[in-house]
């Protein structure tokens, strides 16, 4: 009897530490902490403490946010901690130019059970299938919102009494009429990294294929950009080594009576008080019949999920909640000059609030007509950006025709991509 | 005695290298390896982006010799470093006269001719970057004082980019390669200048035949170190330029920083650093050979 009692005294006390350690292995699960790496938006703002605040609050886990010192140093970082198999990183928060390359790696998990029929409907239907789809898989939560808009000095076009132009032959018209002293129609920033983006919308507008020189609306895309400086001489000669600081200083200036470029403008012209009565947005002009080209440019950042991570599980919850129409505005409030991706969110009020966001109702309008798209992407984006660039530059400078330009592009497309 | 060297010597000597092992340690670990890892990765294709790691022999340094980009690099890097020691040597050797020269406030000279040395290039060449903008730009501005309808885009054009990238570093590094010369000047002895007056030498003569000779150790030295520091400069057009326009300020540290950081091509990275290499090791031990065949 003493025996049966002692093995049973053992049982219970056994049964007692497995239950224990079972409990303490659920505790533990629970206080499991997700690293996340970002840059993210704005440029230098490192406190994400009121981000990670909401997740805890929304899903019970930790979010650990960590903040890359510079751009170029975080996109190294994410390039080695991927390859290496890094399992200490579970999200990255990354942009475009990063995300391409490391899909083609394979070292996203797909994120498809994430999103419900709602959510999909709520983000850009281009971008989803676009950017953030990779063989009928989504890799990506999309966030923060960039956009081109058509920039122009309100003043100036009311002083030469002209109407905000809707075709592009219209726009070249006022460019050409508000070009005058010391004041040039058109101005964008660039110079070398930049000019690729104005490149890319040209070359959507135009119907081209930005890797592909030979077709007739890239090549139509390149010798206006071209004409805009030497031949209309409507841009000054200085947009080629401008960049958007520059860009957005002479425009609010008045040295420049318009740009097509990214949405950030705005927010700094309201600052300043000069947004309406100086400087208006609207919807970037038409530049043919073809429906398919009546398109403009469009950017996000995604919050993406590592292949090697060892908390999918509660990594997943916090992409569940980022992805929500309430972590979308929170973010974009949090951010301050941001506006959400997700449709839904952006009916929030305070993204509809005339003076601080006058752009919001043309963004929204433009959006619910597929209208904006991302830029086109490759594996090896720098490599192509800096190639292509040097061949344009030379043709703008007037060292070589376009047709080198195209020759000198399509050999270096032609490596870079293999057989595309 | 054993072969010459007592048991004594023998353990002072072992002594010696066991203090000096950690030394060693660290340098191997932090300056040989990375070398030789630069010559092993030199001769891999290994891409981050590409997921490729493989053995390919000197096909990196051939495609180094073809490729437009790195040829550019090579071109603006000679330019850059003698050109800019060119100016130093002629701008330095002036200025170092000047802080020479007694006058009252010629501390407060030495000290604020320092400063432009002192700012970090980054801050420099972002505010370079600026300064040459063609409306706001100080440099334009500077220029329509004395000819009103000056224009010029400087950063536009591949010789005014390379030219503003030149005078920068000459701004900012003049007055540290004055003061270095300014040490050799101070050594002259004065007695030299006064029995050379007496003679009838004028200014001209007293440069030629006193001042060169006798600070050329240090004008050569210190060119060579400015020749090195020239050879490896990224940050400067890193930036003001980022190599542009095209690439035609594209240094040959920059193109390397480049293809490591934004194409993530380490193989081909890798290449460029050996290349850089051989062209710094070459340049020093001809400069080392020099100075040792100099006189004074």
């Amino acid at each position: 009897m003493k025996k049966l009692l002692l093995i049973l005294g053992v049982l219970v006390a056994a049964a007692g530490f497995v239950a224990a350690g079972a409990e303490g292995e659920a505790a533990q699960a629970e206080d499991v902490t997700v690293t996340m790496y970002k840059w993210g938006l704005p440029a230098g703002q490192d406190d994400w403490s009121e981000l990670e605040g909401l997740i805890a609050a929304a899903t019970g886990v930790d979010v650990d946010m960590i903040q890359a010192p510079s751009f170029t140093d975080y996109q190294t970082k994410v390039a080695t901690l991927l390859s290496s198999g890094d399992t200490s990183i579970d999200l990255f928060d990354i942009d475009e130019y990063i995300t391409y390359g490391n899909i083609l790696g394979g070292f996203f998990e797909p994120l498809n059970d994430l999103f419900s029929a709602d959510d999909l409907a709520a983000f850009p239907k281009t971008y989803m299938d676009q950017m953030a789809t990779y063989e009928g898989n989504i890799v990506g939560v999309p966030h923060g919102f960039s956009w081109f808009p058509m920039y122009l000095n309100k003043r100036q076009l009311d002083e030469a009494g002209l109407t905000v132009p809707t075709t592009g032959d219209d726009y070249l018209e006022v460019i050409q009429a508000l070009t005058k002293d010391d004041v040039f129609g058109f101005g964008d920033g660039w110079t070398k990294g930049y000019i690729t983006n104005f490149l890319q919308y040209i070359i959507y507008v135009h119907g081209g294929d930005y890797f592909d020189w030979d077709d007739p609306g890239t090549q139509e895309a390149i010798k206006l950009m071209h004409d805009m400086i030497n031949t209309y001489e409507v841009a000054p000669r200085a947009i080629l080594a401008d960049d958007y600081g520059a860009l957005a200083q002479k425009l609010l200036d008045g040295k420049l009576a318009s740009t097509i470029t990214w949405d950030w403008i705005v927010s700094v012209a309201v600052g300043q008080g000069k947004y309406g009565s100086e400087l208006i947005v609207t919807e970037t002009p038409k530049w043919s019949d073809d429906p398919d080209s009546d398109i403009t440019l469009m950017g996000a950042w995604l919050y993406v999920l590592t292949t090697a991570s060892e908390r999918k599980d509660a990594a997943k919850k916090v992409l569940g909640y980022l992805l929500s129409e309430e972590a979308a505005s929170a973010v974009a409030k949090m951010v301050g000059n941001a506006v959400p991706l997700r449709s839904d969110s952006l009916e929030d009020p305070v993204f509809n609030d005339p003076e601080k966001w006058p752009a919001v109702p043309i963004l929204k309008d433009m959006n619910a007509r597929d209208k904006l798209w991302p830029r086109p992407m490759a594996g090896r984006m720098s490599d192509i950006l800096d190639s292509t660039e040097n061949a344009l530059y030379e043709y703008f400078n007037q060292n070589i025709d376009r047709d080198e330009a195209v020759k000198r592009a399509n050999r270096e497309l032609d490596r870079l991509l293999g057989d595309r | 005695m054993y072969g010459g060297t007592t048991v004594l010597e023998r353990r002072k000597l072992l002594i010696a290298w066991l203090l000096i092992l950690p030394v060693l340690a660290i340098r191997l670990a932090t300056t040989a390896y990375p070398t030789l890892s630069i010559f092993w990765y030199s001769l891999r294709d290994y891409s981050f982006l590409l997921r490729i790691n493989e053995f390919i022999g000197f096909r990196n340094i051939a495609y180094l010799v073809t490729d437009p980009k790195i040829g550019n690099a090579f071109s603006f890097t000679f330019v850059f470093t003698f050109v800019s020691i060119g100016l130093m040597l002629l701008g330095g050797i002036a200025l170092a006269h000047l802080l020479n020269v007694q006058f009252g406030g010629r501390r407060f000279l030495r000290t604020t001719a320092l400063i432009p040395w002192a700012l970090p290039m980054i801050v420099a060449g972002i505010a370079a970057r600026w300064a040459f903008n063609d409306v706001y730009g100080i440099v334009n501005d500077l220029v329509r004082r004395f000819a009103v309808d000056f224009r010029y885009d400087w950063l536009v054009s591949p010789v005014g980019a390379q030219a503003a990238i030149i005078a920068v570093d000459f701004w900012k590094n003049v007055s540290f390669f004055a003061i270095l010369t300014l040490a050799g000047l101070q050594n002259v002895p004065s007695e030299l200048y006064e029995s050379a007056k007496i003679d009838g030498a004028g200014p001209t003569t007293l440069l030629v035949r006193i001042t060169l000779p006798h600070i050329k150790r240090t004008l050569f030295i210190v060119s060579l170190f400015f020749i090195i520091w020239r050879l490896s400069s990224f940050d400067i057009v890193y930036a003001m330029t980022r190599g542009g326009p095209g690439s035609s300020t594209s240094l040959l540290a920059f193109r390397m920083y480049e293809e490591a950081f934004k194409n993530l091509s380490i193989g081909y990275a890798s290449s460029i650093a050996v290349a850089l290499f051989v062209i710094m090791a070459v340049a020093g031990v001809v400069g080392i050979a020099y100075y040792r065949r100099v006189d004074y």
